[in-house]
């Protein structure tokens, strides 16, 4: 039995016009994301239209019909063969470029890639066109489109608002016209597409303005959530004491990780190191290899059985050396017990200018160090007494032999990975060790700002680059790891250090007389130390405080950037220009093998815009005419009429009649005689009575008056000029 | 799973924009979140303002023919705009099965008219009732659901020109009887347009004596300036109740049956017991006349025909119609047409009466 059937008339081919426009919104926004990756290089003034020239032509065949949409798609291939043949070896070159800009580690020789950049446009519209327009599968297109621009920002490539706006109305188009079943109207694309960019347009300066502001929801977020993870999993907070330099975010949990006890309270902030860094690479500083480097000094002391004492002399030579400096009032060393928080000791912290009381890795209740306060150093390597002298001696020669080993250990930077610091340093050449500590310590209070939220790093962006270049901002790991990179490109030694800095405050008065302090990860904490001449490795804290201004005292050295002036005074504080990268030469030059080479490139250029505009203007015009024809073949009789007049007119026949006279229609029966006299009577009677009958117009009649102008139409079309026949068609769109 | 997709992204974007300190990312997100809160605030307006109704022009359709019908969606909300789904339910107003249909359309400020297609195979009074309107917005991301009820009563006539082939066997087509009526009546022929067998009611001064006299039968003269006869058409119910498409054969049978009669210059005079046993006589001596003929007969289907089997007193001289679709003249069974095959029947069969 035969059910009933319900369904709605759908309007017919005018209703997707806008598609076209989505599509290439689409194609524009990928080749824009695609113009941000560093290595790329195309011309968009070459691609743009080509892709809208195909975006256009697809459309207009698929409205013919799937036999000239597989006609024109078939020629796309065609001719995409037989100009990838024809370029074989340019595209080849290209390619292999394009291969090592992604997957090679080397910088490749900047390559124009037009070329190929055609080649995939042509093949991405025709994926796109396939996928929205024939299959109308939107899915698998809204996904890859929105992810793109989240996989740009992971990589470290820029997004381009345009871009941006681009694949949003692509995705939002598509998404807004694609109703349950099929295309609802073009209606509504089009009033989707404007209120996309007008929402993208006000929300533009909003975030540019407010961008700081609007992230704090973000990073309290992963606050809480590192914060339960944390509680959960039972896990100890990290530290910085792995040597890594974070890409993140750090936050605290308020952990205690040792609980620290001394004889009395420290006068000065106290430097607990658990950790010297050799070698950075990629944002990893590896421990330094000081057992090698003594493992050298005792080759070259070259003691013999005696060689086994060089590792003690070394750990506490500076603390013997100040014990015995011949002073007024010799300052008493400080006791310090250190007792860590939980089964193991990951790592030894101890305090600068030290000496290993107990056995740390046995002591189950702490280890203990003597300590002297920098405050309390005063490595006077002459002046002590002759009884010392001897011992002195052999301070000494280890101290010289591991200070020759330490310049050529720790001043290598690889400047490949860091080339931006690389040219900083060279661009401002200094020699004096103080006027390279000011000159880094300005160039850090002014290119970056003090926050444990900095944010994330992209992937393949050096981490120490990005906080002074990109972000401008970080904490205290980034600060140490810039300043020690920067110290070691100047050739003066330097380590990446990381341990507690513990403040005097923290201390309190113990039950048993002592001192104690309880260590949380929030006092965990990152420094440079640089080799100085007799003290050794010498802390050097180049971290803000809280008002933003970094102090450095050390030996001989006693700087503070509030001394300095106000900023707007200060000429000698570098600007950096993170405009240029340095990875790769400016963007905007044009690199050798142009696809437009300068000579020819201009004229052919313009040719080429001027027949991809003529294609487009041509393919406007037939779309146009459908869209007029389709209107047309509804038309109610009086239109129509108007319409057949207006076609006398262009074609210089009935001049200066307008319907009304009387021989009217014996004229025009003379003038076009494929339609006879009657049958113009008839159109006359059936457009009179539309016009002031009062019924409602006949749907037989406008049929037959729409008829009749057909004919009149062929008619006349077969007795034009041809330039007036391209008129008659595509400007006028009679036919 | 658009609006979690929707939000899996933003969340995603939001702290990517966030994490990298992306600013065309933050407006993006930003955007979302715009665009989010106005398809929000759209979708409930739509939801206030949407409602549906049934234009009152169009009240018939033509059985087997795709018709264009239209529904009004109205939007009294300058806000609202969005995508609508009607929930359409069709069907005879039996047990049947009811046909529910979900038409998509965009809606905007102001009432839209929505064409749609309806095509209907059986005849009979069809209701079209619109149960439920749902919204969404243009992005899909927020959707409400309101119970609508509207309701329009459409009559599914048979098409106007199926009809029997009907040919009546009168003494004007008999050379030999109208030879006879030439040379006994003695009056003008041209005045006596046929003679057609005497039925109970019909005046005895016009009966052909003659005639009657020389067949054995009563006949009558009808002469040029009377009005058309009636032919009485009874119409007998059966046991059982029918199907919608029994009705259907039925309304068709009928409808073909009086237009049949109508081409051969006779008027209409149906009879039929209504559900309260009463007798129901009803004349039709145009389509027109069929046609409010055929409504009367729908509204007493749509209710249910009487499923007493009716007694039919006297069916001398007229033509009897049952729901079997069995033809009848005096109880005599004329033919008795077929389900599967009346149209072919009734196109191609011809009756000789």
């Amino acid at each position: 039995m035969a059910e009933i059937q319900i369904r709605l008339q759908k309007e017919k081919a005018g209703a997707a016009l806008v598609e076209p426009l989505f599509l290439l919104a689409g194609e524009l926004g990928l080749l824009l994301l695609l113009q941000e990756v560093r290595g790329f290089s195309f011309s968009l003034w070459a691609v743009c239209p080509a892709a809208a020239l195909l975006c256009g032509g697809l459309w207009c065949a698929r409205r013919k019909g799937s036999g000239a949409t597989a006609a024109v798609l078939g020629g796309f291939v065609l001719l995409c063969a037989v100009g990838a043949y024809f370029f074989r070896e340019g595209l080849a070159a290209q390619l292999q470029y394009l291969w090592e800009v992604f997957f090679s580690d080397t910088t490749p020789t900047l390559m124009d890639t037009t070329g190929s950049m055609l080649l995939l446009t042509a093949g991405m519209v025709a994926l796109l066109f396939i996928g929205e327009c024939l299959l109308k599968c939107h899915w698998p297109f809204a996904l890859l489109m929105s992810c793109l621009p989240l996989l740009w920002v992971l990589a470290g490539f820029r997004v381009n608002l345009w871009a941006l706006a681009f694949l949003t109305l692509f995705i939002g188009g598509f998404w807004a016209i694609r109703g349950k079943k099929g295309n609802v109207s073009h209606g509504t694309g089009i009033s989707a597409a404007v209120f996309l960019l007008a929402v993208l347009l006000f929300s533009w300066p909003v975030a540019a303005r407010f961008s700081e502001k609007l992230s704090l929801p973000a990073y309290r977020a992963e606050e809480t959530a590192y914060r339960i993870w944390r509680r959960f999993s039972g896990s100890a907070p990290e530290l910085y004491v792995n040597g890594g330099v974070s890409r993140g975010n750090h936050y605290q949990t308020g952990a205690v990780m040792m609980e620290l006890s001394t004889t009395r309270q420290p006068s000065e902030a106290l430097y607990l190191r658990g950790f010297a860094g050799g070698d950075y690479w990629n944002g990893q500083w590896l421990p330094a290899e000081d057992g090698v480097l003594l493992e050298q000094v005792k080759e070259i002391l070259n003691w013999g059985n005696w060689s086994n004492m060089v590792d003690g002399m070394y750990r506490t030579m500076y603390y013997v050396v100040n014990r015995y400096v011949i002073r007024d009032e010799p300052p008493t060393p400080m006791s310090i017990t250190i007792c860590y928080n939980g089964d193991k000791y990951p790592d030894h912290f101890a305090p600068y200018y030290s000496r290993l009381t107990s056995d740390w890795l046995t002591a189950e209740d702490g280890y203990t160090c003597e300590f002297y306060e920098p405050g309390d150093m005063l490595l006077d390597w002459e002046k002590v007494p002759d009884s010392f002298s001897m011992q002195r001696d052999w301070n000494r020669a280890v101290y010289d032999a591991y200070a020759q080993q330490a310049a050529a250990a720790y001043t290598g930077v690889p400047a490949e990975r860091v080339p931006r610091l690389a040219r900083l340093a060279a661009e401002h050449p200094l020699d004096d060790r103080e006027e390279i500590t000011a000159f880094i310590l300005q160039t850090l209070r002014g290119n970056a700002v003090y926050s444990q939220t900095p944010g994330w790093t992209p992937m393949g962006e050096d981490v120490v680059e990005d906080f002074l270049f990109e972000k401008h901002s970080g904490y205290c790991v980034h600060y140490a790891s810039a300043a020690a990179l920067l110290y070691r490109l100047y050739g003066i030694p330097a380590r990446y250090a990381a341990g507690y800095l513990v403040p005097p405050e923290e201390f309190s008065p113990g039950e048993a007389g002592d001192w104690t302090a309880s260590v949380t990860d929030e006092l965990a904490h990152a420094w440079v130390e640089i080799f100085l001449p007799d003290y050794g490795w010498t802390p050097v804290e180049v971290t803000p405080d809280f008002r933003g201004e970094i102090t450095v005292r050390y030996p001989g050295f006693d700087w503070s950037t509030a001394d300095q002036g106000p900023e707007e005074e200060r000429d000698t504080i570098p600007v950096l220009n993170t405009e240029q990268s340095v990875s790769f030469p400016v963007q905007n030059k044009v690199p050798a093998g142009s696809a437009f080479p300068k000579e020819k490139g201009q004229w052919a250029l313009w040719l080429y815009l001027v027949i991809c505009l003529a294609v487009f203007g041509f393919l406007f015009l037939d779309v146009r005419r459908e869209e007029i024809l389709r209107r047309q073949s509804t038309a109610g009789c009086r239109e129509t009429f108007s319409r057949l007049l207006e076609m006398f007119r262009f074609c210089g026949v009935m001049a200066g009649h307008d319907g009304i006279e009387l021989d009217f229609a014996q004229r025009t029966a003379r003038e076009i005689p494929a339609v006879s006299c009657s049958e113009w009577e008839a159109v006359l009677r059936y457009t009179t009575m539309a016009a002031y009958g009062r019924g409602t117009p006949e749907p037989a009649g406008d049929a037959f008056v729409r008829e009749v102008y057909q004919r009149a139409c062929r008619f006349l079309y077969l007795r034009l000029p041809w330039h007036k026949k391209l008129l008659f068609r595509l400007g006028k769109a009679f036919l | 799973m658009r609006k979690a997709a929707f939000f899996a992204f933003f969340l995603l974007a939001y702290y990517l924009a966030g994490m990298y300190r992306s600013q065309p990312l933050m407006a993006l997100c930003l955007g979302m979140l715009l665009l989010a809160g106005t398809a929000f605030l759209r979708t409930r307006q739509l939801r206030k303002g949407i409602s549906a109704s049934f234009p009152q022009t169009h009240r018939e359709l033509i059985q087997g023919k795709e018709a264009v019908f239209p529904v009004c969606i109205e939007n009294r909300r300058p806000l609202g705009a969005g995508r609508c789904i009607l929930t359409l339910e069709a069907g005879y107003g039996d047990t049947e099965g009811i046909t529910i249909s979900h038409l998509e359309s965009s809606v905007r400020y102001g009432a839209t008219d929505l064409a749609v297609s309806l095509f209907v195979p059986d005849c009979g009074l069809l209701f079209l009732r619109v149960t439920a309107l749902e919204g969404r917005d243009w992005f899909s991301l927020f959707r409400f659901k309101k119970r609508w009820d509207a309701e329009t009563t459409l009559a599914v006539l048979p098409l106007p020109e199926e009809r029997l082939h009907l040919s009546f066997f009168s003494v004007s087509g008999d050379a030999a009887l109208a030879g006879l009526a030439k040379q006994t009546a003695g009056e003008d022929i041209h005045e006596i347009r046929q003679l057609r067998e005497y039925r109970i009611g019909d005046q005895n001064r016009r009966i052909h004596w003659n005639v009657s006299a020389r067949t054995g039968k009563l006949w009558l003269k009808e002469l040029e300036g009377d009005d058309p006869p009636f032919a009485a058409l009874y119409l007998r119910w059966g046991e059982r109740p029918l199907s919608r498409r029994g009705k259907s054969d039925f309304f068709r049978l009928f409808h073909a049956l009086a237009m049949g009669l109508l081409e051969q210059g006779l008027r209409l005079e149906t009879v039929w017991r209504d559900i309260e046993g009463r007798m129901i006589r009803q004349k039709a001596d145009s389509s027109e006349g069929v046609h409010s003929l055929l409504l009367s007969l729908y509204q007493l289907g749509a209710e249910g025909f009487p499923t007493e089997p009716s007694t039919m007193e006297d069916c001398q001289g007229a033509f009897m119609l049952d729901t079997e679709l069995g033809w009848y003249w005096e109880e005599a069974l004329i033919y008795r047409f077929s389900s599967d095959k009346l149209e072919e029947e009734i196109r191609e069969k011809n009756f000789w009466l």
